[in-house]
C-alpha cells in the first residue's frame, strides 16, 4: 500500500469513528434536543463535548503510539506536531464539557452551579474520578505550554505527561452514564475502541522496545570524537541485519547508564550495513554533554524506532538538494551514502559556524559528493561566507526548482529556508524537513 | 437469546394449558426475562375467572376467543405473591415502559425498577419511594404500602427527565 493510500485509509478510519460516535450521540441525546428546554439542550451539547473530548484524547494517544501503520505515511515528527496542536485545542476546550453539564443540570433543577457540581461528584457514578482525570489533563496541558515547558526539565515534563494515561483511565467509566453509550452496540463499540487504542499504545510504545532489546541486545561498541563538540556512538548487537531502517531515519535512544537514561531522538548517521548503527551526537545540552564522558564500549541501550520520513521514500523526483546546518548533516550523510553509491544527482549545501565545526568532511569526500561549504565565521578561501540564502542557493544550485529539497538544521534556519523556498515556488511536497520536536 | 425467549414462551403456554385443568382457582407465575433490558414475560393465569390468560409484552400466541389478552404494554402487569402486589418498571431513553400502575388501597406494593439505558431513578414523593439513581443494567426493588387512595405520579428525578415525560401514574383505588 502506498503512503498516500495509507493516509487516506487512516483519515477514513478517523472520520468513520467520528460519524459513528455522532450517530450514537444523536440516538441517545436527540430527545433532549427535541424537548427544547435550554437545560436539555445544554445537557445534549455537554454530552457531545464529552464524546468529542474522549475521541480527541484517543487521537492524542494514537498520534504518539509509534504505530508503524501511522508513523510510516506521516512521519513521527509530523504526528508529534499534530499531537501538540490537538493538545492545545483540548486544553482550550476541555472545561466546556463539565461547564455545559453543570449549567444544564443546575438550570433544570433550579439549583446553583456549586450544588450541582457536588451532586455530580457525590451521587453520579465515577464522576469524581473523571473530575480528577480532567484536572490531570489540565495540568499536563498547562505544563506543556511553550513558555512553561521551556522552564521545566525534560524528565519533569515527560513524567507529568505520562499521567495522561492515568487520567484517561480515570475518566473512562463515567462515560457510560448517558444514553449515548450506556448499553447495546454503543457500549460495545466504545469499549472496543478504547481498548484497541490502549492496546496499540501499550504494544508499540512499551512492549516493542523491550522486544527489540531482547532480540538485538544493543550495546555501544565504539565512541569516536568527530569534532570538539560531536561524538559518534557506534552500536552493535545480535542479528543487526534484522534491524531494518531507511537512510535518513532516526531512533529514540535510552542508554542504560545513570545520567543517560532519558530517551532522546538521534539520527542514524550511516546507511544500514547489517552490522552496526551509528549515532553522531552534538554536545548541546545536559544530556548530550555527558555522552562523551559517560559512554564507553559495553554500555547497553534501549532503542525505539526507526522513525521518520526524511528519506528517499518521500521524494517526488530523482534529483536532490540537501541543505545541512551543523549537526543536521547526520540524516543527510546517511542518505548521501546510498544516493552516491547509485550515482544519483545530488547537491549539498553544508553550513557551519566555522571549519572546525564541520564533521564527516572525509566521509563525504570519499563518497565523491560535491559539497558547497558555507561558514558564518572564519570562512576559508573558496568557501561561502554568511548564511544560506536565496542568492547562494540560486547561484550554487540553479536548478533547485527541479529537485526534491531536504533541509535539516537548527529550527530557525529550517523555518527561514522553508519560507524562502515556498516563496520561490517550490511545492510543499518537494520540501522535506523534520524538526526533532519531542 | 432468541431460543431463550421462545423457550420461555413455550413454558408459559404449557403452564397456561396445564392451569386450565387445575383445580386451583388462582395460579400466578412470573417468568424471568432472558436478558437485562428485555421486557419481562409475565403471565398471569386466573383459572377461576373463565380461564383468562394474560400475556404481557409478548406477541399474541394464544388467540382463543375466550382469552383475555392484554397487549397494552403501558399498563403495569401486577403479580400477586403472598398478598404483595409486584410490578416491574423498565426505564430507558427518557421514558418508562409502563405508564400506569393500578393497586387497591391498603395493598403492599413491591416495585422493581430496572434501568436499561442511561442514568435514571424512580420516585413517588407521596409514598417516599426512591429507587436511587441507577446506571444501565442496574435494578432496585422498593416496597411500600399504598395506604392512600388517589392518583400519584412516579417520575425520574435526574436532570429534566421528568419534564421530558419520564413519568407514569400510580392509581390507588
Amino acid at each position: 500500500m502506498t503512503d498516500r493510500a495509507k493516509k487516506r485509509l487512516l483519515l477514513g478510519v478517523l472520520a468513520a469513528n467520528i460519524l459513528v460516535t455522532g450517530a450514537f450521540w444523536w440516538r441517545g441525546s436527540s430527545p433532549l434536543l427535541e424537548h427544547g428546554a435550554a437545560s436539555s439542550v445544554l445537557i445534549a451539547f455537554g454530552r457531545l463535548m464529552g464524546l468529542a473530548l474522549q475521541l480527541a484524547l484517543l487521537v492524542q494517544l494514537i498520534l504518539i503510539s509509534r504505530l508503524p501503520l501511522i508513523e510510516k505515511p506521516f512521519g513521527f515528527d509530523k504526528l508529534n506536531r499534530a499531537h501538540r496542536t490537538v493538545g492545545y485545542v483540548l486544553l482550550a476546550s476541555i472545561v466546556l464539557h463539565p461547564l455545559l453539564l453543570v449549567w444544564g443540570y443546575s438550570l433544570g433543577a433550579g439549583t446553583d452551579a456549586v450544588t450541582q457540581f457536588w451532586e455530580f461528584w457525590d451521587a453520579w457514578p465515577y464522576v469524581w474520578l473523571a473530575v480528577i482525570g480532567l484536572d490531570l489533563i489540565l495540568l499536563i496541558g498547562i505544563l506543556s505550554l511553550p513558555w512553561i515547558r521551556r522552564k521545566l526539565k525534560y524528565g519533569v515534563w515527560h513524567g507529568t505527561h505520562l499521567l495522561a494515561y492515568l487520567a484517561v483511565g480515570l475518566a473512562f467509566r463515567h462515560q457510560f452514564s448517558s444514553e449515548d453509550l450506556s448499553s447495546g452496540w454503543a457500549y460495545r463499540y466504545w469499549y472496543a475502541l478504547n481498548f484497541t487504542v490502549f492496546g496499540v499504545l501499550i504494544f508499540f510504545r512499551f512492549v516493542r522496545p523491550f522486544v527489540l532489546y531482547v532480540r538485538h541486545r544493543f550495546a555501544v561498541t565504539r565512541v569516536v570524537p568527530e569534532s570538539a563538540d560531536v561524538t559518534s556512538v557506534h552500536i552493535g548487537g545480535r542479528a543487526m541485519e534484522r534491524f531494518a531502517f531507511e537512510p535518513g531515519q532516526y531512533v529514540h535512544v535510552s542508554f542504560l547508564k545513570k545520567g543517560l537514561r532519558e530517551p532522546h531522538p538521534f539520527s542514524l548517521s550511516k546507511a544500514p550495513d547489517g552490522k552496526e548503527l551509528r549515532l553522531s551526537i552534538k554536545n548541546s545540552g545536559d544530556f548530550t554533554s555527558r555522552v562523551r564522558s559517560l559512554l564507553a564500549p559495553g554500555v547497553k541501550l534501549m532503542l525505539e524506532g526507526p522513525f521518520g520520513r526524511f528519506t528517499e521514500r518521500a521524494a517526488e523526483t530523482d534529483k536532490f538538494l540537501f541543505i545541512a546546518g551543523g549537526i543536521g548533516i547526520t540524516p543527510i550523510r546517511s542518505m548521501l551514502e546510498r544516493l552516491a553509491a547509485r550515482e544519483a544527482d545530488v547537491a549539498l549545501i553544508y553550513a557551519n559556524r566555522s571549519p572546525k565545526d564541520m564533521v564527516f568532511k572525509d566521509e563525504l569526500g570519499a563518497m565523491g559528493v560535491r559539497v558547497h561549504e558555507v561558514y558564518s565565521q572564519d570562512a576559508p578561501p573558496g568557501a561561502e561566507r554568511g548564511f544560506v540564502d536565496e542568492e547562494k542557493v540560486k547561484r550554487l544550485v540553479p536548478d533547485f526548482l527541479e529537485r526534491d529539497i531536504y533541509i535539516c538544521g537548527p529550527p530557525v534556519m529550517m523555518d527561514k529556508l522553508v519560507a524562502m523556498f515556498r516563496a520561490l515556488g517550490v511545492p510543499k511536497r518537494r520540501l522535506h524537513f523534520e524538526k526533532f520536536s519531542y | 437469546m432468541r431460543t431463550h425467549l421462545f423457550g420461555s414462551l413455550a413454558l408459559a403456554v404449557l403452564i397456561t394449558a396445564g392451569a386450565g385443568c387445575a383445580a386451583d382457582s388462582n395460579v400466578q407465575v412470573e417468568v424471568e426475562p432472558g436478558t437485562p433490558g428485555m421486557p419481562g414475560i409475565e403471565v398471569e393465569v386466573d383459572a377461576g375467572a373463565a380461564g383468562g390468560t394474560q400475556l404481557e409484552g409478548t406477541p399474541a400466541v394464544n388467540d382463543t376467543p375466550d382469552a383475555d389478552i392484554n397487549l397494552d404494554a403501558e399498563v403495569g402487569a401486577e403479580v400477586m405473591i403472598g398478598g404483595t402486589k409486584s410490578f416491574t418498571v423498565i426505564g430507558d431513553n427518557f421514558k418508562y415502559d409502563v405508564k400506569e400502575l393500578r393497586v387497591k388501597k391498603g395493598d403492599t406494593v413491591r416495585l422493581t425498577f430496572r434501568n436499561a439505558e442511561g442514568f435514571h431513578d424512580l420516585k413517588i414523593d407521596e409514598f417516599g419511594v426512591d429507587t436511587g439513581k441507577l446506571q444501565a443494567g442496574g435494578e432496585n426493588t422498593v416496597e411500600f404500602v399504598a395506604d392512600e387512595a388517589g392518583t400519584f405520579e412516579y417520575y425520574c428525578s435526574v436532570g429534566s427527565h421528568r419534564a421530558m415525560g419520564m413519568v407514569g401514574q400510580l392509581i390507588v383505588e
